[in-house]
């Protein structure tokens, strides 16, 4: 008895630290996919917006343009919410001197997002089985951070996808509350 | 112990079962800043680039976008060569092609350019060269040919070879002998001067 407990205990611990999800993207010019796999029944596709230059001068450039989506879910849950969230650094880095920057803000939902802060950008829930793409998610650079670049060269500056499975429905419309 | 190691199953097999799955993947966004390019140009020489002339001494700038091939064509003046060739700081002489020098611009870049007169031919140098007006070499794309002239050739505006041209060493061998002579001449005549003023005492 005691081996057949040990041994279960073991094939449990292994699965338990088993990489339960990992991600693998690819960039062709269009939309990136990112794809989640769990240990179990429920996965998707994360889709994620591709890589982006922002016109010189621009003040305002959408990032996002609903190029965000949650594709192929399968086995999810009932009562389950698939979350994308963007996060962004709130400055941009010049390749050849990471001291060099250029600030900007990121504003969604009609208010500026913190720098470091998730928002969410795309939702998949699984009771109305519906993908939503949120709003615009515009990078705001002041005319003031356009001049202030001391350095010409190429900036850059990541945004970070991130998805998630919760066991709730999340509203991001009600400041991220429970819609249940 | 059993139900210690029944209570460490369910703690495992519930850690392996949550549904805290989560997809990471990055969009990089970008921006371009023109590149401020300034032309230093000293003395004795001129810098085209950028449908731009430079005539030393004189500071300039244009403008280009991050990733632009810029190329300089440098020709110093006649009987001058290009002494000093910096880009930012690094000394970039090697990069120096029939008098064109190119590179690619990422971000703000200071080009100095100074001009000066050739080294002091090498008594022996070798292997012994062969002299000629011009160097043999591969035509410059540019219309305006800039030659890369050793300083132990001779440019124009020194003529056409007459045979006179290794006078240095024949009128230094004469300057010897002249001061040797000189010498003896001196010596012989203070000599007896000398003695006179031996004898008196």
């Amino acid at each position: 008895m005691k081996k057949l407990l040990s041994f279960l205990l073991a094939l449990a611990l292994l699965s338990g630290l088993s990489v339960i999800a990992f991600a693998d993207g690819e960039s062709t010019g269009g939309n990136q996919t990112v794809n989640a796999h769990i240990t179990g029944d429920p996965s998707w596709v994360l889709v994620i917006p591709a890589d982006q230059t922002i016109e010189f001068m621009a003040e305002e450039t959408d990032i996002v343009h609903h190029d965000c989506s949650i594709d192929n879910p399968k086995h999810i849950p009932a009562d389950c919410t698939i979350n994308a969230s963007l996060t962004h650094t709130g400055n941009f880095t010049l390749k050849t001197d990471e001291s060099k920057t250029i600030p900007f803000t990121l504003n969604a939902f009609d208010a500026d997002v913190a720098a470091g802060t998730p928002v969410i950008v795309s939702q998949y829930w699984s009771d109305t089985r519906v993908n939503h793409c949120y709003a615009e998610f515009n990078i705001v650079i002041s005319r003031d951070s356009w001049k202030s670049a001391e350095q010409g060269g190429t900036y850059t500056t990541p945004v970070t996808y991130t998805s998630e499975l919760v066991d709730h429905i999340v509203d991001p419309a009600d400041g991220g509350t429970d819609r249940s | 112990m059993k139900r210690i190691l029944c209570a460490l199953l369910l703690c495992s097999l519930l850690c392996a079962l949550m549904p805290d799955a989560f997809a990471d993947g990055v969009q990089q966004v970008s921006l371009s800043i023109p590149c401020t390019v300034t032309v230093d140009v000293g003395e004795y020489g001129k810098v085209y680039s950028n449908s731009t002339t430079w005539i030393g001494p004189s500071i300039g700038s244009f403008q280009v976008w991050p990733g632009t091939r810029v190329s300089f064509l440098i020709t110093p003046d006649t009987g001058y060569v290009v002494n000093v060739l910096t880009l930012s700081g690094r000394d970039v002489r090697d990069g120096l092609r029939y008098g064109l020098y190119g590179t690619v611009i990422e971000h703000n870049e200071t080009l100095v350019v100074r001009f000066g007169k050739p080294a002091s031919p090498s008594p022996t140098p070798t292997p012994s060269p062969i002299p000629t007006l011009w160097p043999t070499s591969t035509p410059s794309p540019w219309t305006t040919p800039v030659p890369t002239t050793p300083p132990w050739q001779v440019t124009p505006p020194y003529g056409p070879k007459t045979g006179d041209e290794n006078t240095v060493g024949t009128w230094a061998t004469l300057l010897l002998v002249s001061a040797a002579a000189l010498l003896v001449l001196s010596r012989k005549i203070h000599k007896p001067h000398t003695d006179q003023a031996q004898k008196r005492n």
